[in-house]
């Protein structure tokens, strides 16, 4: 195992599965500095997922993995190996330094379980304090992703929330844990226009407010360039393009990297369009 | 627009049943469990052989209230009749003079005492007469609650248990344990469950202790099954993956997380089961291998009645209805805990 100053470092990462003829991860590497954000881009299917979840090691058990995952060290404590340390080292990598936020809001909170309850337990989950100082602590996360009425809200029950809503309660129980990266899977994807830009700025606030690092997984460069300084773009369960979001645009690029630059351009082209026949 | 009227009498329609429901079919059910709770609970007061509280020698006695207590778990063991009324052979009856202070239960017979000629029909006395061997039918039929009440409730709390335990661990970890957990559940599942009960009915011999452990013990394969399919659904659910990204650890996911959704529907499976065990402990006192013959038991009158029901068919009828009435309660109650414990309160979401 390297040391090394990144954030987290990814190497010759391949990931295929038992039943599967095909890896669904070929020799992916990139790194990540503290503070970074990263937009990993590319078509469905083409592997970004399977990436963030090898990232928390969440894959199912018959996941074959091939590579190495080190993320860097902090305060003391040195840098872990995520694929080869323990279960229990995970679970106190999990939340507390890499968080992640997943593409279904409503589906990411138990539906039996008040939203005020599961923050507190996320808060809770290995810590031992008052439960009426977790309480207002939880209440001070909501309304910092932007919850007018943190109380009634804490009240609620998943399926009382809006999409949105629940980006940001899932956004909050990501945050509980104040980790270093944060991994957000298609944060955007499964909310209506309005709502994608205002998570988007909420994710944009949060990460200047807490030096956050930010790996966006997505299939808009719209939302890339809102957010990320350099783009992954992944083609083929690889990645075929590694460049600051400015680049990205120029012409001599990775065929996947011009078609979703490309799909981007003509989103924007057809919303102005509608916008202007409806005027 | 008239579509739009159709679909609102509809809606309209369905919630006037729902509430119609609530008002009156449920809140029956729930009375007339409640009832029978307090029935078993208090038994000895409404119909015992000893007074509720009677003065005997100068000295104040509460047999009958010490005979209520006494029998309910932990603290029951605290609580001793005092002296005389203690031995079997003291007979309050006789004892007490008329002109002595005593308060007797409504009905002042116990449930085994054979007082009166048999075959008294209803009278002011035996408010649904006596039996062939002269015992008080209410009497019997009130301490016959006790015994099919706490049937119902313990065998199911213990089936329960297990169903949860095999079920959980079957569901939450997949695998040899599935697969060691479903061939049991299978297995339980190939015995005719009556069969087996008077088997080990016979082997054990009788005793509520043993019908509770019994039907505790066979009848958790369905609970088991459930619990193994709820928590297999949801462990595919995206909140268990974000759970994990938080932190969490397995156990915790199984016991916050995974447990509170399937008990919901265990609890509907369990009422159900409770009129299940009622039938079953009647049953099995009906051929005798129940709870006993010494104690009254709606089966054991049932069996005792069946003996004379050319001359008197009339005693079959307080047994039938006490257990007609119990079942029908749970089952009510059953059927609205399954529409009212969905969190999202649709009509649409069944339980098998």
């Amino acid at each position: 195992m390297k040391s090394t100053s990144a954030l987290i470092d990814v190497a010759d990462l391949s990931v295929r599965y038992a039943r599967g003829e095909l890896p669904v991860l070929r020799d992916v590497s990139f790194s990540m500095d503290p503070g970074e954000s990263i937009a990993l881009v590319g078509d469905s299917g083409c592997g970004k997922s399977t990436l963030a979840l090898t990232m928390m090691r969440l894959l199912p058990a018959d996941a074959m993995v091939r590579g190495s995952i080190v993320l860097g060290e902090r305060g003391g404590s040195g840098p872990i190996d995520i694929l080869g340390t323990d279960e229990r080292t995970m679970q106190s990598v999990r939340g507390k330094r890499i968080a992640m936020v997943f593409q279904n809001p409503i589906g990411s909170l138990d539906p039996v379980m008040r939203v005020g309850d599961q923050i507190l337990e996320v808060i809770l989950a290995g810590r031992k304090s008052a439960r009426s100082a977790t309480r207002s602590k939880a209440l001070q996360l909501l309304e910092r992703v932007g919850i007018a009425d943190p109380s009634r809200l804490a009240r609620a029950w998943p399926h009382e929330l809006s999409g949105g809503m629940a980006q940001r309660v899932t956004l909050a129980m990501a945050l509980a844990g104040e980790p270093e990266l944060l991994i957000a899977d298609e944060p955007t994807s499964a909310l209506d226009g309005n709502v994608q830009a205002q998570i988007v700025e909420l994710i944009c606030e949060c990460r200047r407010d807490s030096g956050l690092s930010l790996l966006l997984i997505t299939h808009d460069m719209a939302v890339a360039d809102a957010l990320a300084s350099r783009v992954c773009v992944m083609n083929e369960n690889r990645i075929v393009d590694d460049l600051p979001i400015e680049a990205a645009n120029a012409s001599n690029r990775h065929a996947a990297t011009r078609r979703l630059v490309e799909a981007a351009a003509s989103k924007r082209q057809k919303v102005a369009a509608t916008m202007d026949g409806g005027r | 627009m008239t579509a739009m009227n159709h679909s609102n009498s509809i809606l309209a329609f369905d919630r006037s049943l729902a509430i119609d429901e609530r008002s009156w079919l449920t809140r029956g059910a729930l009375v007339t469990a409640a009832l029978f709770v307090s029935v078993a609970l208090f038994a000895p007061l409404l119909a015992w052989h000893q007074p509720i509280v009677c003065k005997y020698q100068g000295t104040y006695h509460f047999p009958a209230v010490a005979d209520t207590f006494s029998r309910i778990p932990l603290v029951g063991g605290w609580i001793q009749k005092s002296k005389p009324f203690r031995f079997p052979s003291f007979d309050a009856r006789t004892a007490l003079d008329s002109d002595t202070f005593a308060l007797w239960p409504p009905i002042a017979y116990g449930p085994s005492e054979m007082i009166a000629g048999a075959n008294l029909p209803a009278s002011g006395a035996h408010m649904l007469g006596t039996d062939d061997r002269g015992r008080d039918v209410l009497a019997r039929l009130i301490h016959g609650t006790r015994v099919s009440v706490r049937v119902g409730v313990y065998s199911m709390l213990l089936a329960g248990l297990v169903g949860i335990i095999i079920g959980g661990a079957a569901g939450f970890y997949g695998g040899a344990v599935d697969w060691i957990c479903s061939r049991l559940i299978e297995i339980m599942m190939c015995f005719p469950a009556f069969f087996l009960i008077l088997v080990v009915m016979v082997w054990i011999g009788n005793g509520v202790t043993g019908v509770i452990l019994v039907i505790g013990l066979t009848q958790w394969t369905s609970i088991a099954r459930l619990v193994r399919a709820e928590f297999i659904s949801a462990r595919e659910l995206d909140y268990v993956d974000a759970a994990r990204s938080y932190g969490a650890t397995g156990s915790y996911i199984a016991i916050r997380h995974l447990l509170p959704g399937a008990l919901a529907p265990t609890l509907v499976v369990l009422t159900f089961g409770v009129a299940d065990a009622i039938l079953l402990e009647a049953g099995l006192s009906w051929l005798g291998l129940g709870v006993g013959s010494e104690m009254a038991t709606w089966g054991g009158m049932l069996r005792d009645a069946y003996d004379q029901i050319r001359t008197h068919p009339g005693l079959m009828v307080a047994p039938c209805v006490a257990i007609f009435l119990s079942v029908l309660c749970c089952h009510i109650m059953g059927e609205r805990l399954r529409r009212s414990l969905d969190p999202r309160n649709s009509y649409g979401r069944s339980v098998a």
